[in-house]
Parts: C-alpha cells; sequence; structure tokens
C-alpha cells in the first residue's frame, strides 16, 4: 500500500453520506459532472447505501441487550468516519491524534454477482463496526490490546452471521476450520474461524468475556474467571464437564445436529463434515483399533469407530503422553445415521494406583440398528502456563470390541 | 507482542540465570533454549536452522567448554555457525576477559576479513554491561521486526492491498488482518521509538504519520493523526463538510 496513495483517495472522496452514527465519505466513478474518480469512486450509491443500513443495524444492535455497549469513540465531528475507497479489503484504523476509530471499505468488488457483493459489502461493514464497539475496551494503541487480538475477530466474524442471520459471506473462512486438524482454538492463524467458539459461548457470555474483563487478563483468563460464575463450568477441564471439550469440541462434530449449538448444515453442505485424523471398523473380539496422536494445547481430534454387526460392547482406552500429570480428555459419543448426537461417555481415570493417567470407558448399551458410528473426541484442556507456555501432548487410544 | 526467540550458551551459572532475567523481563513473550557447553550450542543452532525456526539473537559467552566437563576456552565456532546459517541474526559476545590476546585476534580478524555488523562484543569488566546488552538487543530486534512488517504491509503489491478481512489464513506470511497488523506496527513503533535506528524511524515516517511534537513523550505512529478532511475542510470551508 502506498499511504500517500490513500491520503489522497480519501481527500478526492467529494460526497458525504451522513446518517445517525457514522459519516460516510465517498465519490462517483462516473458522476454526471466533472472529473470520475476512476477506481476510488462507486458506481453507484447502492453499495454505499448497503454500507450505511448495515453500520446502523449494527450500531442498534451492540447497544441493546444482551450487549448493552456504550457509544463508540468518536473523533471531532461526534460520529464514526468511513472512507469508501479503493483498498482490496476493508480494515478499522485509528486516529491517533484523537484516539478514535474510523473504518475504510472497498468501493468495487471483485465478487462475481452484483448479489454477492451487496452480501459481502453488508457482512464486511457489520465485521468493521465491531472492531470500532471493541476498540472502546481495547484500544489498539495499548500493549495488551494484542493480545486480544484473536478474539475481537473472533467477535468480528460472530456478529456478522448474527445480525445478518442468512448471509454466509463468513463461509469463505471456513473451509479451513472444517478441513484442518488439531489447530489450538487460540491460534493466530484461525482468529476467523474461532467465529464458532464465540457461536457456542453465546452473545451474553461472549459480551461478558469482552467486557468484564480485566485490563491485564488475557480472553482465556477472562474465561477460566467467568465460565464458572456466569455458566456453572470451568471453561477448559480435563476432569470436570467444560465448555471447551465437553461442550464447544463436541457440539462443533455434529454440525448437522439441531441440538447443537453450533448446527450449521448449510456449512455442511458447502464444505462436508469436520475433518477426522482416522476412522476404522471393528468386529467382535478382532484386533484393538490402534489410533495415534499428538495434540496443540486448546485443540481438539476426532477419530471414528465403525463397529461391525454383533458388537455389543466397546472397550476405549486413552493413555496420554504425559502421564498422571495429562490435561488430555476424551469422550465418545454415538453418531446415528443422520448424524444427530446420542449418548457421550467420558473416559475416565482409574484409581489413583494408576499412575500411568490412563482413562477409560465401557459403551455397552450401542444401539443395535440406528448406529452409524461411534465418535472419540480427544481434547488438549491445557492453558497457558505462568511462564507462557503452551504445551502439547502426544496420545495412544486402544479400542477394543465385544 | 513480539515474539522473539534467542539462544543463550553460557557455562557459568550465575551469569546465565542473569541473562535468562534480562531477556524474560524485557521480551517476556520470547522463546529461550540455553546451552552449556559449545556442542549443545552448535546443536541448538543446527535445529533451529533445519527446523526453519531460526533464533533471532544468540548470546555466547566467548569461553566454553566443548563439553561438559572440559576446560573453557575461547571458542568462536558458534559465531561462525550462526553465519553460516545464513539467517540475519543478532550475535552478542560476552566476556570478561576482553584484552585475552586470541579473542582480540578473532575480533580484528572478523572485523577485517568478515565485517558482521549484527557482532558485537560485550565486555563483563563495564559496569552498565547488561543495559549496553539489552539496548543493542531492543534495536537489532525490534528494529528489524517493524521493517520486516513495514515491507509485508506497505511494500509492492502487499498486504494493505491484498489481506485484510479477506486474507486466507493457509496461504502463508504472517498472521493477522489488516486492522491488527497495522494497529499492532503503529504500536511497537510507539514504544520502541527510543531504541530504533534513525534509518528504521525515517523507514517508518515515509510511510506512516509520526507525531514528535510532545518531544519529551512517546511520539504518536498511525496511518492518519486526524481525518485528512479536517484538513481539507480549513483550507476550503464551503467543501462539503457535515
Amino acid at each position: 500500500m502506498d499511504r500517500e496513495k490513500f491520503v489522497k483517495s480519501i481527500r478526492r472522496l467529494s460526497i458525504t453520506l451522513e446518517s445517525e452514527h457514522f459519516i460516510l465519505r465517498y465519490g462517483l466513478r462516473n458522476p454526471r459532472e466533472g472529473k470520475g474518480l476512476g477506481p476510488d469512486g462507486v458506481a453507484n450509491s447502492v453499495l454505499v447505501r448497503s454500507y450505511r443500513n448495515s453500520l446502523e443495524t449494527l450500531y442498534q444492535t451492540m447497544t441493546r441487550p444482551p450487549w448493552n455497549r456504550q457509544a463508540p469513540e468518536v473523533g471531532t465531528y461526534g460520529k464514526t468516519i468511513v472512507y469508501i475507497c479503493d483498498i482490496d479489503y476493508p480494515f478499522t484504523g485509528q486516529f491517533r491524534a484523537e484516539d478514535a476509530p474510523f473504518i475504510a471499505l472497498p468501493s468495487r468488488s471483485r465478487e462475481p454477482t452484483n448479489e454477492a457483493a451487496l452480501r459481502r459489502a453488508a457482512a464486511e461493514a457489520i465485521h468493521e463496526a465491531v472492531h470500532v464497539f471493541n476498540y472502546s475496551k481495547r484500544p489498539f494503541a495499548e500493549a495488551f490490546s494484542a493480545k486480544w487480538q484473536w478474539f475481537d475477530e473472533a467477535l468480528a466474524i460472530y456478529l456478522e452471521s448474527y445480525v445478518l442471520p442468512g448471509n454466509h459471506d463468513y463461509f469463505r473462512y471456513m473451509a479451513n476450520w472444517v478441513d484442518w486438524l488439531g489447530i489450538p482454538m487460540n491460534d493466530w492463524a484461525v482468529e476467523y474461524q474461532a467465529c464458532f467458539f464465540v457461536q457456542y459461548l453465546g452473545p451474553e457470555l461472549a459480551n461478558q468475556v469482552w467486557m468484564e474483563s480485566e485490563e491485564h487478563e488475557t480472553p482465556l483468563q477472562a474465561l477460566q474467571r467467568l465460565a464458572p460464575a456466569k455458566r456453572g463450568l470451568e471453561f477448559a477441564h480435563p476432569d470436570k464437564q467444560d465448555l471447551f471439550a465437553s461442550g464447544y469440541s463436541m457440539d462443533c462434530y455434529f454440525l448437522r445436529d439441531h441440538a447443537s449449538v453450533c448446527f450449521s448444515p448449510e456449512l455442511c453442505s458447502r464444505f462436508g463434515d469436520r475433518a477426522v485424523v482416522a476412522s476404522g471398523s471393528i468386529s467382535r473380539d478382532a484386533p484393538a483399533l490402534i489410533f495415534e496422536g499428538k495434540l496443540a494445547h486448546l485443540a481438539c481430534n476426532y477419530f471414528r469407530v465403525y463397529p461391525h454387526r454383533g458388537v455389543d460392547r466397546l472397550r476405549i482406552v486413552m493413555r496420554p503422553g504425559a502421564g498422571s500429570q495429562t490435561k488430555l480428555k476424551a469422550e465418545v459419543a454415538i453418531a446415528y445415521p443422520d448424524f444427530h448426537r446420542g449418548k457421550v461417555t467420558t473416559l475416565l481415570a482409574g484409581p489413583a494406583a494408576h499412575s500411568d493417567g490412563s482413562r477409560s470407558a465401557e459403551i455397552d448399551d450401542l444401539p443395535s440398528h440406528d448406529l452409524n458410528h461411534v465418535v472419540i473426541v480427544v481434547t488438549n484442556c491445557h492453558l497457558e502456563d505462568a511462564t507462557g507456555t503452551y504445551l502439547s501432548e502426544s496420545f495412544q487410544i486402544e479400542v477394543t470390541a465385544h | 507482542m513480539c515474539q522473539f526467540k534467542f539462544l543463550i550458551v553460557e557455562d557459568e551459572l550465575s551469569t546465565l540465570k542473569q541473562l535468562e532475567g534480562l531477556i524474560r523481563e524485557d521480551f517476556p513473550e520470547s522463546m529461550i533454549d540455553i546451552a552449556a557447553t559449545a556442542v549443545d550450542g552448535r546443536e541448538f543452532l543446527r535445529c533451529a536452522s533445519s527446523e526453519g525456526r531460526p533464533y533471532d539473537a544468540l548470546i555466547l559467552d566467548f569461553r566454553l567448554p566443548q563439553e561438559m566437563g572440559d576446560e573453557a576456552k575461547v571458542d568462536t565456532s558458534l559465531s561462525r555457525e550462526a553465519r553460516r546459517s545464513g539467517h540475519p541474526m543478532l550475535v552478542a559476545q560476552i566476556t570478561s576477559y576482553a584484552n585475552d590476546q586470541v579473542i582480540e585476534e578473532h575480533l580484528q580478524k572478523t572485523q577485517i576479513e568478515q565485517p558482521n555488523p549484527n557482532c558485537f562484543l560485550v565486555d563483563k569488566r563495564m559496569h552498565d554491561w547488561s543495559v549496553r546488552l539489552v539496548g543493542k538487543l531492543r534495536t537489532f530486534l525490534y528494529g528489524r521486526h517493524i521493517l520486516r512488517e513495514v515491507d509485508e504491509l506497505f511494500g509492492d503489491g502487499a498486504g494493505f492491498r491484498a489481506w485484510g478481512r479477506g486474507r486466507n489464513p493457509s496461504s502463508g506470511g504472517l498472521p493477522g488482518g489488516m486492522t491488527h497488523r497495522l494497529a499492532t506496527l503503529c504500536r511497537i513503533a510507539e514504544a520502541h521509538w527510543n531504541d530504533l535506528e534513525v534509518d528504521v524511524k525515517q523507514r517508518i515516517r515515509d510511510i506512516l504519520e509520526v507525531d514528535e511534537s510532545e518531544s519529551s513523550t512517546k511520539p504518536k505512529v498511525g496511518l492518519l493523526l486526524e481525518d485528512p478532511w479536517i484538513e481539507r475542510n480549513l483550507s476550503n470551508p464551503s467543501d462539503g463538510s457535515p
């Protein structure tokens, strides 16, 4: 980017559309009189009005329950400035002298159809306006804001679908979320994809994490503190019902199940089911199925087991690499042919004398007809330790059928 | 926040702890590997290079045992290994024996034959050696980080036009959308302004707006310090201001 060109572009924007909370500055590519702005100009005002409508809709959403946000920081004009010019992708910046955010949105689109272009424009305006609201609590200039980057992006993507249900523009980021295996939930490379985690938290808790976090808390620390108080659950815990493993990670396997918070059949239609690490079928008294893996912190892996006819009972053992210090959790769920979720069983640690940290479960009530497969969900509940280190852990899963 | 990768090779436990403490305090997000012998140090260097995650800075004791139990002698193999790797990293060589003939010869030789501005000597006999060391590290590491980001975001055909909300994380490069990468660049430039070399500061001024009017405090760095329309409207009050 050439900053000078950007500033020059802004200066050439000759038209202002002012709404209740935003000032949109734009120009026309082909005005009836005078010089056209070329790529800095919009083809017509439809795009600008779409931006305005989305920005105001988001504003209304954020200032009402359950978000209840205060009006965002604004500069000289008392409203948020929005520039519409030739940038390929939008962003939120800040007027550093005033410490107020501004938005830059594209004046044109490469989407192949007008409908797609307008859907994308609406989503992008929502997305950037979320950054404007979030800025009040975590201004860009503050060093600790960097720790909240992934949660800021996750909230922004989540709100696209929250404010515009049916607008699936955000699916453009979801292929990786479906295909990739075992990426940590808070990895910066998947910050957009963490929108599903925010969806699982729901608007109330997600908003509380942002707004009620303390100055030097990370999102994960805020979640650890707030989840028990607000939901009565730990955030991530290898031995208890928790939000991350038992909740989010399990839920996100069953995207076609109406009971899932992350229910998203359109996503499955587009990209298929989430990637599994390995699958295997097993017969009664056949040799054990062995799966091995290594899992980063706050990541999950899925393994599928297809029991043959005649199998009444499965025994599943997980042997963690870290032994009794393990932070790994394994849960087993029945998957029915329509991919809705059946009974969930947690693998439990043996008696204290069992020092290898292994966990096991017997699944002795397998449905005789409707069963499609059994999914084993392995999660790493390790969070950042005192030295700021994240830990990966290896494991082995053994499945036997009786 | 910046995550840098350090290797400290030091056989004296008290110095090692002091160095580690200095790094952790000034570069809290960083990864630090530690070795006590030249052989282990070289192994760390080779592994990091083969894994494609080279060190950003090496802090080396000039006198090291080859292996545990050996006598500590002047060692130049680690700085040579670092140079061979081809990765630009800062090499700080620490010694309390700056007048040692072998060390002097090595320094003269390297400065004449293969001058390397990223390699410097830290004389532990100076009372402020730790301050000097940390200062050099900050200047080099933050300066290089900023220049990389500036090139990635503002270089020819770079991120400002190609990334942002639409960036595909699988396409490589550094993580993050335009909003936060730009914010991070400005934040780091502001926070470490006084550590930066003159040419790095100038590069930032060429690309971004820098307000240094309050010279006693940090400058303000941003893509825009204020709405350019304010200036435009001041010069032409009838020009469509709201």
